[in-house]
């Protein structure tokens, strides 16, 4: 299993949707060179962030992603991974109402999440779970910037913040 | 042994039908041939190339030799005449308009008789392939310039092409190919044969890749090569007015400092926020009291428990139960689905791991705030965009005359520069583990990942012994080009600068500031300076050229289009001396404002041992005047072209009526 970027929606009626790679490609350093925004990887835990932050999902069949841009988190994401992997998990528990009571249930869920033999930590199935928040954020991200891909690194982050704090 | 050019003659072509003898003086050095423009002179050196290799002439290319209108013919010919060792040979190409068909035939005297192919003499078949002549006939703009820039790969091509490196490249595509072969007769059944499709998939699709990139970076080294001029010639025009306006030059430094510095703090603030984002925990946010809260439970839950598992791993390689009892298999079962209902030690690990990021993230990191982040963020761009705007200002001020040319500046600066870094950064980058075909444009990442698909399909088809040798030899071959160009390069440099201390210091062509090559790499690298004036350039290029034909038995001749071009005069006068030195066969296309201090010159120096000719369309201007010339001039006259010999037509030669 691996990272990848949505690509479309397959139903867009109003034909609106911007894919992960247009609507950070103005900010991306590529195209402005002060932007701290390089890879791929960037922009997918920029979104998953924001998906997790609003406990946003959204389905993954209805939507075509492009082809995997990484196997696993990058030199410069390793320190984020415990951390999204200890978001999923508490998201996973809440999801089955399982509590800090219950520590036979916690365990098993512990050890059907994670995956050690995957870069990610996690079993395929939650690295859906991880792709459907990373949907959830990248589509908030597209409401909240008015279906338009953003210009300026500047107000890109500005508008970022204040969600990311709200 | 020595190849010269003896003439050439054309009949039913675009180009008037001319017949040109070279020879007629009896001299074989430097020939001038002044041709105005419009009369077939990118036909005639195109198909003199062709006369000397074996060329697949697509029917959109035999299109463009048709001559036009009331001119045109069915058939045309081209025929060149050249001599080896005094021995004279022809190359013919036919024509066929109406069925867009050519042929060759070749006639050598001492191989006896016309032949229906194309055959060059035996002393020079083996030697004289596409990659030779490309050296030989040479465009000033088109192929000696580029060797000086440090984007282009000139020069080291054409160390590879006359050197025959390129040779061990076909070694290395037939290697390929017979692995490619081996593995693909190799078939397997079921999902081994599923996998093995989806690699050769993949593998096709990065070899796809490769060479769009490859075509990718060709054209932008066209587009940089075709841009220097103007962007070179432009920038030192806008540099020269700001130059000369003292107090807005200094005021520019002073903003350009200022938004040096601001931008520099944008940039690290932008990153600074990027990393604060990501640390989840060093900010207020619903996250942070999640993962705090989600490390509590696992604190009271008292997880991972890895060490419970530890114990129970000791007891299960043990004899006998820290009862005392023996472990029988009924109780090893037992113990093991106890073990079972514990975390393993990597699935702790994860947990431990958890725990120590968000300990880390929340206690040891500096807490931030994002929103004080955003409000610096947005002060500096303020800042930044306000300095721009008056670095701007100011120049349009100082360049409110050359506005436009400003402007082109720019953009050509802007798209230069990407290009540039296309070229000297992307297509470089290393491999990384994350690359696919589709999300880098490196060659050497792609390479690298057509090599372990190679390996991977090589594994599943079992043809492992043979990549692996394949590989070995690849990367000897490889080892020895390199090694041989780096040789090779060094040994023409050095062959070239001491020409250039005999020819432009002793031979007082440019006895105060003569130019020595550094090293060749890619391109030509001069010492101590990046670039030099286009006469300079123009004489070292041809230098180089020359060294390297020079390396072969044969002695060849050099053909040169637009010698002079953008030379101004005292550059042009060098440039003539410089060729009367050469000890080559040398021919050169020449126009009539191209005459003052170059073939004039030339003249002057070279009485006796050159040719000048000057071909022409017919017309009664052109008529009116040949028919003026002394009747000992050799004339070589058709019903639509005339060649006139001699330098007293070719001095006077001129167009003075506006048609």
């Amino acid at each position: 299993m691996s990272f990848k970027l949505v690509e479309k929606k397959l139903e867009d009626n109003e034909g609106i949707f911007i894919s992960g790679k247009d609507f950070f490609k103005k900010i991306k350093s590529e195209d402005d060179s002060s932007s701290p925004i390089k890879y791929d990887m960037d922009i997918f835990i920029l979104c998953l962030i924001l998906g997790l932050k609003y406990d946003q999902k959204k389905p993954l069949k209805e939507y075509k992603f492009y082809q995997s841009f990484s196997p696993k988190y990058i030199d410069t994401h390793l320190q984020t991974k415990p951390i999204i992997t200890a978001l999923l998990l508490s998201r996973i528990l809440k999801s089955k109402n399982v509590d800090k009571n219950e520590k036979e249930k916690v365990k098993k869920i512990l050890q059907e999440v994670l995956d050690t033999n995957d870069p990610t930590d996690l079993k395929s199935d939650y690295i859906d779970l991880m792709h459907e928040y990373y949907l959830g954020g990248h589509c908030l991200l597209l409401e909240k910037f008015k279906y338009k891909s953003p210009d300026e690194t500047s107000i890109f982050f500005d508008k970022y913040n204040k969600l990311i704090t709200n | 042994m020595k190849l010269n050019l003896l003439g050439w003659k054309c009949e039913g072509l675009r180009c008037p039908d001319f017949n040109f003898e070279l020879d007629n003086n009896g001299s074989d050095s430097a020939t001038f041939l002044q041709m105005p423009n419009g009369t077939g002179k990118t036909t005639t050196l195109r198909l003199l190339k062709r006369s000397l290799y074996k060329h697949d002439f697509k029917s959109t290319e035999i299109d463009q030799y048709k001559a036009r209108n009331n001119e045109y013919k069915k058939e045309g010919f081209f025929q060149a005449k050249f001599s080896v060792e005094g021995n004279v040979f022809y190359t013919t190409i036919k024509f066929d308009f109406e069925k867009k068909t050519y042929s060759y035939s070749s006639s050598s005297t001492n191989q006896g008789g016309q032949l229906s192919t194309f055959k060059l003499p035996n002393e020079i078949e083996n030697i004289v392939d596409k990659e030779l002549v490309d050296l030989l006939f040479v465009d000033l703009e088109l192929d000696v310039k580029p060797m000086f820039r440090s984007h282009q790969t000139g020069a080291q091509e054409a160390i590879r092409k006359f050197c025959k490196i390129n040779l061990l490249k076909n070694i290395i595509e037939d290697f390929e190919d017979y692995k490619n072969k081996k593995r693909k007769e190799n078939i397997k059944s079921g999902n081994i044969q599923t996998e093995i499709n989806t690699e050769e998939t993949r593998r096709n699709k990065i070899l796809n890749k490769i060479l769009e990139v490859e075509k990718k970076a060709e054209e932008y080294k066209k587009y940089l090569n075709e841009t220097e001029n103007e962007y070179v010639e432009g920038k030192r025009r806008l540099d020269e007015i700001l130059e000369n306006d003292t107090l807005r030059k200094n005021k520019i430094k002073e903003y350009e400092l200022r938004r040096d510095n601001i931008k520099s703090k944008y940039d690290e603030i932008l990153i600074k926020n990027f990393e604060s984002i990501k640390s989840i925990g060093t900010y207020d946010s619903n996250l942070k009291t999640e993962i705090i809260k989600f490390v509590e439970d696992l604190d009271e839950m008292g997880l991972p428990e890895e060490e419970v598992r530890i114990f129970f791993d000791k007891i299960l390689k043990k004899q006998n139960c820290i009862c005392g009892e023996l472990l029988t298999a009924e109780k090893i079962k037992i113990i093991q689905k106890e073990m079972n209902s514990f975390i393993s030690i990597k699935e702790a690990g994860i947990i431990t791991a958890i725990k120590a990021i968000v300990s880390e993230n929340i206690n040891k990191k500096e807490q931030v705030d994002l929103n004080l982040n955003s409000k610096k963020i947005q002060e500096y761009k303020q800042e930044l965009d306000a300095l721009n705007t008056n670095i701007k200002l100011v120049r349009d001020r100082a360049l409110k005359d050359d506005i436009e040319l400003s402007k082109k500046i720019e953009d050509l600066k802007k798209d230069r520069e990407i290009k540039s870094k296309f070229l000297d950064e992307i297509i470089n980058q290393e491999w990384k583990a994350r690359h696919n075909e589709e999300n880098t444009e490196s060659l050497i990442s792609l390479k690298e990942q057509k090599r372990i698909v190679d390996k991977k399909l090589a594994e599943l088809s079992g043809t492992k012994d043979i990549e692996e040798k394949v590989l070995k030899l690849t990367e000897i071959i490889e080892d020895a080009m390199q090694e041989a160009e780096i040789q090779i390069s060094r040994e023409i440099a050095l062959e070239c600068n001491k020409k250039i201390n005999i020819m432009f210091v002793k031979e007082n062509i440019e006895q105060k500031n003569p130019i020595f090559i550094n090293s060749i790499d890619k391109n030509i690298v001069l010492d101590g300076q990046s670039e030099a004036s286009t006469g300079q350039e123009a004489r070292i290029g041809i230098l180089f050229l020359l060294t390297i034909l020079e390396r072969s038995t044969i002695q060849f001749p050099l053909i040169v289009d637009t010698p002079v071009k953008g030379m101004d005069s005292a550059a042009k006068r060098r440039t003539a001396k410089f060729i009367s030195e050469l000890k080559s066969q040398f021919l050169c296309f020449v126009i009539d404002e191209d005459r003052p201090n170059f073939t004039d010159e030339f003249f002057n120096l070279n009485k006796k041992n050159s040719n000048f000719i000057t071909a022409f369309r017919r017309s009664d201007e052109f008529d009116k005047m040949a028919n003026l010339e002394d009747s000992n001039q050799v004339k070589n006259l058709s019903y639509n072209g005339q060649v006139v010999h001699g330098y007293n037509f070719f001095s006077k030669f001129t167009e003075r009526q506006d048609k």
